[in-house]
């Protein structure tokens, strides 16, 4: 009987174990999902403390996003607590009366060219998820992990002054 | 503490050595102390500022969770040895980490010398999270006990250089100052003020030395003045006791030898006659009446006469005798190479004759006689004592055989000598003793032979030599003064006797009384009789005196005011001994007299020598009709009295009436023999 029990209990580990494994990286998808909007609010807020805009605003960051993620607009908005404001603009992409006053802005898909043009100000800060032509910081997830780039030279172009303590946490500077 | 470190080199040394001991070791606590304090504060400033400067770079990588870059900043503390981990802490979890080589996460960091320093990571403001440091202290530790180990050793060091070097430089100092001890050492060694230390120090020891070397001038300037002193000193010493030496073996006044002087060169006559064979001759002379002189004339006259005296003494001895003054009036004359006593006396006459002519001194002429006694060698004594002695008897002699003469010793001149002695050593006690007693010769009635009075005649009952008369006596007390006490004696014991006589009813009569002739030097005597009849309440015409003319010799003048004096106390006053004086006829004209005493030896003669008796009986026609009372002295016949009473003499007294008789007898007599004069 004990053997019976021992062989019993054994298989009943196996399944155990390999269901979680199934499981796991759905939940690890779940879970690096909700971290990674966080993660990605508490970047672009951090940006601001090794960013200099050439004329700081007095009132607090305005972060402008683009984007219709709910999970990451909820983070954002989280850190509003902290006293940026953050706006969601996404209807608005080619209206400059909307953008102007951001001094962030995410955006979660490429710009077209329209758009680009509505939203190119100085003293503006683009963060995207993918490559594009204008964006100042980029996002990428290198062994999960979550990263950004830097194109230093256009931030730079753009009034942006990037701290060397960002430059070097970049995982890649273009 | 010093004390314990005699010499002067070691005391620097240990000054120095102590000093740099407290110096250095002052120094190695504040350096250790100091830099301990000062490696550990650079320690946690560089930690606390490497903590800053990381928590700075490494913000981003927290808030970005860039745990690569965090590591990466983090091992920066690689290079810090004494650090011995780091981690870096965000919000929620240790971020990163880091851990120098060898250790890990395992490692046991409760050491005592492991510290924390914990430093907040913020980004404007916001604490995002903390870096903690773990420090190791332990190489600081060695790094702190190497310091002080080398300090130590450096302290030592120091020290032994100190102690070489301070060896060095002490003798710089010491040197010259041990030189300059044993410079001064050999100057009060030696007494060698002339020396000079010669010591080439620029400090204060060359000043020293200096000083040294002009205290020595000073000293040499002062010895040599003191050098000069001592001999002008000794020379003056030397100078004076030459003088001493000459006054103690001369006369001041005269300038001749004097006794000690005699006393030293005895010795060489003495040898100088021996070796010769021939006498050596004492003459010692004595001037004759010099104490009258001197009272009359004064001390000043007396001294020129002494002067001129030894002068002309001196002209006429030869050069090779020897002319002393001994003393007072008297010279010594020590003649030399004679071979007999004439040869002495031919020296003692030429003295005599000099000595005889007039003195002129200060306006007053005088007449001077010397009495000169001689004494030979070997025949009178072998001594300077002896012959001294003898010479010295022979001048009494001299003197008694009436002065400005000169005697020879003789053998018999010992005995008069042994007898002035008794007087002199025991005439005194005799008198306060009662060994005196006065014995009483009457005088009489020539016609009725009744006593009218008495004459007090002195005997002594001198325990050893037994029985003296007055001759044997007074004559010495005459030379040695005791003549005063003596008469002052007789007349207190006479007037005493007449009182008694008086007051047991008696026949008393008046009682005549010696005086010497030295009662009229002063008025002494005056106030003696007055006390006597004072105290014996008597009358004083029952007392009379009889002198004789030798009072006048001396001062005249005075004498005779004494003599007034005395009668005008009602005292009645005899001449005696009339007739063997020098000018006795005058006197009785000139003296205040009231009795004239015929001398014996007139009375002795006038039986069987007209001329005496004419002499006598011319005396006394001239002593009546001058209303002067006559006694004759020493009637012992018949005949005599049977002459006197002729001639009209009043009063005899003699051993035919009685001979001198003690108070007792001589009461009895009177009684048997006079009538009341006085109730």
């Amino acid at each position: 009987m004990l053997l019976r029990c021992k062989n019993t209990r054994a298989k009943l580990t196996r399944s155990l174990l390999f269901t979680a494994l199934a499981l796991l990286p759905t939940l690890t998808w779940g879970l690096d999902d909700l971290r990674l909007n966080a993660l990605k609010a508490a970047y672009i807020y951090n940006f601001t403390k090794f960013i200099d805009w050439q004329q700081r605003p007095t009132d607090g960051f305005r972060i402008c996003l683009n984007t219709e993620n709910k999970s990451l607009i909820d983070e954002f908005k989280k850190i509003e607590q902290k006293g940026p404001k953050v706006v969601v603009l996404n209807d608005y992409l080619d209206d400059s009366n909307f953008w102007k006053d951001c001094q962030i802005i995410y955006l979660e898909t490429p710009l077209q060219a329209a758009d680009k043009k509505a939203i190119e100000f100085p003293n503006t800060l683009l963060v995207s998820e993918v490559k594009s032509e204008s964006d100042h910081i980029r996002f990428v997830l290198i062994n999960n992990k979550l990263r950004f780039s830097i194109g230093k030279d256009r931030a730079e172009r753009a009034g942006l002054s990037i701290s060397s303590k960002l430059l070097r946490l970049a995982h890649e500077v273009y | 503490m010093l004390k314990r470190f005699k010499p002067i080199r070691h005391k620097i040394m240990t000054i120095v050595i102590v000093s740099t001991c407290i110096a250095m070791a002052l120094a190695t606590v504040t350096f250790t102390i100091q830099y301990t304090d000062t490696i550990h504060n650079d320690l946690e400033k560089r930690i606390d500022i490497q903590s800053k400067a990381l928590a700075q770079n490494i913000a981003a990588a927290v808030v970005f969770g860039d745990t690569a870059s965090g590591k990466e900043v983090l091992s920066a503390f690689a290079v810090d040895q004494t650090v011995l981990a780091a981690m870096v802490r965000n919000e929620r979890e240790l971020f990163v980490e880091y851990y120098s080589d060898g250790l890990n996460r395992e490692t046991d960091f409760s050491d005592k010398d492991i510290h924390f320093t914990t430093t907040p990571i913020e980004i404007d403001g916001e604490k995002v999270g903390d870096i903690t440091v773990l420090v190791s202290y332990s190489s600081l530790n060695s790094r702190v006990y190497r310091i002080v180990a080398f300090s130590i050793a450096t302290f030592f060091i120091a020290i032994t250089i100190a102690l070489v070097i301070s060896y060095r430089l002490q003798r710089t100092i010491s040197e010259p100052i041990l030189e300059l001890r044993d410079f001064a050492e050999s100057v009060a060694t030696n007494s060698d003020y002339k020396s000079r230390i010669k010591l080439s120090s620029d400090d204060e020891i060359g000043d020293l030395a200096e000083a040294f070397d002009h205290m020595l001038d000073q000293i040499e300037h002062r010895d040599n003045h003191l050098e000069k002193q001592v001999r002008q000193r000794t020379a003056e010493l030397e100078k004076l006791a030459d003088e001493f030496r000459h006054r103690a073996f001369h006369d001041s006044l005269t300038g001749l030898p004097n006794r000690a002087l005699l006393n030293e060169r005895f010795g060489s006559i003495i040898s100088h006659a021996k070796r010769t064979k021939t006498l050596i001759g004492t003459l010692l002379l004595d001037l004759d009446n010099f104490k009258t002189i001197n009272d009359t004339l004064g001390h000043d006259f007396g001294d020129e006469l002494l002067k001129l005296i030894a002068h002309r003494i001196q002209t006429v001895v030869r050069g090779e005798d020897i002319i002393s003054r001994i003393g007072g009036d008297e010279f010594v004359v020590m003649v030399q190479d004679i071979d007999s006593a004439a040869d002495l006396e031919v020296i003692a006459q030429n003295i005599l004759a000099e000595l005889r002519k007039d003195i002129v001194l200060f306006d007053q002429r005088i007449k001077s006689s010397v009495s000169i006694g001689g004494a030979l060698y070997p025949d009178d004594g072998t001594d300077l004592l002896t012959l001294k002695r003898n010479s010295d008897l022979a001048m009494y002699s001299a003197k008694e055989s009436g002065k400005n003469q000169y005697r020879l010793f003789g053998k018999d001149m010992t005995d008069m000598s042994n007898q002035r002695l008794v007087v002199q050593n025991d005439l005194q006690s005799a008198i306060e003793n009662g060994e005196l007693e006065v014995f009483y010769q009457p005088k009489v009635d020539t016609s009725t032979g009744i006593a009218l009075g008495c004459e007090a005649l002195v005997r002594w009952h001198h325990p050893q030599e037994g029985f003296l008369n007055p001759d044997e006596f007074i004559p010495f007390a005459e030379e040695n003064g005791l003549i005063r006490p003596l008469d002052y004696y007789v007349i207190r014991n006479v007037c005493q006797r007449i009182s008694f006589w008086q007051e047991q009813g008696m026949i008393s009569v008046p009682v005549a009384v010696n005086l010497s002739g030295l009662h009229f030097q002063n008025e002494d005597i005056l106030t003696v009789l007055e006390d006597a009849l004072t105290e014996s309440n008597i009358n004083s015409d029952m007392l009379e005196i009889e002198l004789t003319e030798a009072i006048l010799i001396d001062d005249p003048d005075r004498a005779l005011n004494i003599l007034k004096k005395i009668r005008a106390m009602n005292i009645k006053v005899s001449l005696d001994d009339f007739g063997t004086g020098y000018s006795s006829l005058s006197y009785l004209r000139s003296l205040p007299i009231d009795i004239v005493k015929l001398d014996k030896s007139f009375i002795d003669r006038i039986v069987k020598n007209q001329q005496d008796l004419a002499i006598t009986k011319g005396i006394v026609t001239l002593a009546k009709s001058l209303n002067l009372g006559v006694v004759a002295e020493g009637v012992e016949s018949e005949e005599q009295l049977a002459l006197l009473l002729k001639m009209g003499c009043e009063q005899v007294q003699g051993y035919y009436f009685s001979k001198p008789q003690p108070a007792k007898w001589i009461q009895d007599w009177l009684h048997e023999n006079s009538k009341t004069l006085v109730d």
